[in-house]
């Protein structure tokens, strides 16, 4: 599915702010498929997923009219809301799950990268394909923490255990990976 | 803490954005991103970078059923509601009136017109689930409309002779009782001054086996059966 430019959902969200229920079922059109792929990820079910979601698109219409372009994209902003939400949810105790759904077949996903030692990132904006490039200059390990963070909502500990290293070395992993991260896509 | 030293900032941004932030710690910079833009600003930036991992995974259509509790939960519809537009409006009416008319018609809302059930309000909830994680119930407590909104997700074991009942727990660990659950279904709870009151001062919900109609005392006579986290909105 292609994802609708960052200008349209601007609009979508700018006109939902200003109290446009039309434009506000666009953007949930829009936006909900991507969010509850990455929230599938997250949590441990897909009820779980769906009531993060709801939840998300409440808050997102009661602060549609708060939404500054020039501070983020919609993207970003639906995605953060969404993610702050997920989190609120896994840190809460309610997770009664395998950390990394699917087992031993997706840790490798998690681990592998492509051939040419990029994640694959299917997506293809400018921005995600300089990440892919970005991500495929990090080590290994810094990589694959910064996506069982990011992408399955994993503490320091939980990663840790995951890819039975220490506690340091992953938080030095992550922290190395990410200055790393932001000074290739800035460069 | 100081957070806004600049050599602490940035690896707070990092760690609040990856999620790997403690939950209180979580709790105070969400806080501070609300509230100071150039801590905003750095947030974004950094999630702008991460984005495309999240939205390069293949799509997943949400059921038919979703937008439909979105809908009413949002208040999305009605011409009643609190929307955002309804909300943006106000600072034009208060020009457009004059003061003495503003006032007489707050003051004949207020003593007319109970809020309708559709504004559009955030509620804390919570997901009391089984040992298996099995989700049982969704509560959503709306201390605004005294009433809490309880959803069965799995039907729990049937009980005959008893009942369940909902709690809230303050943080000084005096339960407050919402009330009894539905086995089945959906079903709407009143709230009391108690229950409103502990909303704003409870993140633990707890389940316990009741007589039917409820504990005849303040607090459960059974046991505890199942608790879970209440989130703040």
């Amino acid at each position: 599915m292609a994802a609708a430019s960052h200008t349209d959902l601007d609009d979508l969200l700018i006109r939902s702010g200003s109290g446009d229920e039309a434009a506000f079922r666009r953007f949930y059109d829009q936006t909900s498929p991507a969010i509850l792929a990455f929230l599938l990820r997250m949590l441990p079910d897909r009820f779980h997923a769906e009531d993060v979601l709801q939840d998300t698109m409440v808050v997102a219409w009661n602060k549609a009219r708060e939404f500054d372009p020039e501070l983020a994209g919609a993207r970003t902003w639906i995605t953060t809301i969404a993610r702050r939400r997920a989190l609120d949810v896994l840190r809460s105790g309610t997770r009664q799950r395998e950390i990394i759904k699917g087992g031993a077949d997706d840790i490798r996903s998690v681990l592998s990268l492509d051939d040419d030692g990029s994640p694959s990132l299917p997506e293809s904006s400018v921005t995600a394909n300089r990440l892919a490039h970005c991500f495929g200059e990090l080590s290994a390990e810094s990589a694959a923490c910064i996506r069982f963070a990011y992408l399955h909502g994993l503490t320091f500990s939980e990663i840790a255990e995951q890819i039975d290293r220490s506690l340091n070395s992953v938080k030095s992993w992550v922290r190395r990976g990410l200055a790393k991260l932001k000074a290739c896509m800035q460069s | 803490m100081n957070y806004t030293e600049e050599s602490r900032l940035d690896p707070l941004v990092e760690r609040f954005v990856l999620g790997t932030m403690s939950r209180r710690a979580r709790r105070r910079f969400s806080r501070l991103v609300d509230e100071d833009p150039s801590v905003a600003a750095r947030v974004f930036a950094l999630e702008e970078k991460l984005l495309p991992m999240a939205w390069s995974l293949e799509p997943v259509a949400p059921s038919e059923l979703l937008w439909r509790r979105i809908e009413k939960q949002a208040g999305l519809g009605t011409s009643t509601g609190s929307t955002p537009s309804a909300r943006s409006r106000w600072p034009w009416l208060a020009t457009a009136m004059s003061l003495a008319l503003l006032v007489s018609i707050i003051g004949w809302w207020q003593a007319s017109v109970r809020p309708p059930e559709t504004l559009a309000l955030e509620p804390s909830f919570g997901i009391i689930a089984d040992a298996d994680g099995n989700p049982l119930w969704v509560a959503r407590l709306y201390d605004e409309l005294s009433r809490a909104d309880i959803t069965v997700s799995m039907e729990p074991e049937p009980l005959d002779m008893n009942d369940y009942q909902l709690w809230l727990l303050t943080n000084d660990g005096t339960p407050v009782s919402v009330g009894l659950l539905p086995q089945m279904g959906e079903a709407t709870l009143a709230l009391d001054a108690a229950a409103i009151a502990a909303i704003g001062n409870s993140e633990t919900l707890a389940v316990s086996l009741e007589p039917v109609g409820g504990s005849p005392q303040p607090g459960p006579t059974g046991p505890v059966l199942y608790t879970a986290a209440l989130l703040a909105p």
